[in-house]
């Protein structure tokens, strides 16, 4: 994936916002933004271009699926890749975020290496999908 | 009412019935000790778990912001090193290096190890935050645990007679939240990968 794509974290816990931006900085995505739940992303979204979603979903606010969901309802933002890295780890859960159209699904706590893998393989879809 | 219609016996029965297990039950609360618990329960011990809990996630929170901290340190002095390694690299391209170079560059280095092992020794500091909120926890959940007995004992003394046999539902308000390794329904990477790759991911 192209090293210079412009990346959303969303976490409501400032120290997972930090690990997860400190794992992209050391996989070489220095073009990170922060936002603390699902609702300052919906609006960071609005005003800046992102290529990349990397969120949490239980948040207060706005949750991670809500997030999801408003993206992929939205005709300017459908098309943005969304990861998840969550706690929420029920088999039922990890469907309805497929359902709503994730591209990835990572469960906390996580290595650098899933991060690293998960990344690769969206970079590889939308390829794969330009193609 | 009138004494004399039919029913009113039936009804003066039933408020002695329920005066009489009102009465039992005040008795039975008293004997175990259980009102006196249950006060001090829910007017002091429950709100100072909470206070506790609080302190423990700020506590987490900000051991968890100093190692953050100490790590960019950590990586700013392997920045150095690579620095001073670039610069010893010049050094032996050159066909006479200055002594004094060589001194500054072995200086550096030396000052870098200090460095170093000043931050690892913060790192481990950091971590005292485990027992205390270790404590912290450990006192809140000897309080769930004698709340749990206390409530028991209420049921056994008849104040909520049936519940017992009632299905115990687990509560679906909100998500899950973190899973315990191993512990029933929850995945873990492995498990989401697979359910994800079946569904075409």
């Amino acid at each position: 994936m192209d090293k210079n794509i412009r990346i959303l974290i969303v976490d409501d816990f400032s120290t997972m916002r930090r690990i997860v931006k400190n794992l992209l900085h050391d996989l070489g995505y220095a073009n990170t933004t922060e936002a603390d739940d699902g609702k300052t992303a919906w609006a960071a979204l609005q005003s800046g271009s992102f290529d990349l979603v990397v969120t949490d979903w239980n948040m207060p606010g706005m949750t991670g699926l809500d997030l999801l969901k408003n993206i992929r309802s939205d005709s300017r933002l459908s098309a943005l890749k969304v990861l998840m890295v969550t706690a929420e780890a029920q088999r039922d859960q990890i469907i309805e975020a497929a359902k709503a159209g994730v591209n990835g699904y990572v469960i906390k706590p996580f290595t650098a290496i899933t991060l690293k893998e998960k990344l690769e393989k969206i970079a590889q879809r939308s390829v794969g999908a330009a193609a | 009412m009138n004494a004399a219609e039919p029913g009113a016996e039936c009804d003066s029965g039933l408020y002695a019935g329920v005066a009489r297990l009102t009465r039992t039950l005040h008795e039975n609360l008293r004997e175990l000790g259980l009102d006196g618990r249950l006060t001090r329960f829910a007017g002091n011990d429950i709100p100072d778990a909470c206070v506790r809990l609080d302190y423990v996630v700020k506590m987490t929170e900000d051991a968890a912001h100093r190692t953050l901290d100490l790590v960019d340190d950590g990586r700013a002095i392997a920045d150095g090193l690579a620095d001073v390694a670039a610069h010893l690299e010049k050094l032996r391209r050159l066909p006479l290096a200055s002594p004094q170079e060589l001194q500054r560059a072995r200086q550096a280095v030396t000052d870098a190890e200090a460095r170093l092992r000043g931050t690892l020794t913060a790192l481990a500091q950091a971590q005292e935050y485990q027992d205390l909120s270790g404590q912290m926890i450990r006192r809140v959940i000897t309080l769930v645990r004698n709340v749990e007995s206390a409530l028991l004992e209420l049921l056994d003394a008849g104040a909520v007679q049936s519940a017992r046999e009632l299905p115990i539902n687990e509560t679906q308000a909100g998500l899950a939240g973190p899973g315990m390794p191993g512990a029933g329904g929850a995945a873990d990477q492995g498990d989401a990968d697979r359910l994800l790759a079946s569904l075409g991911f």
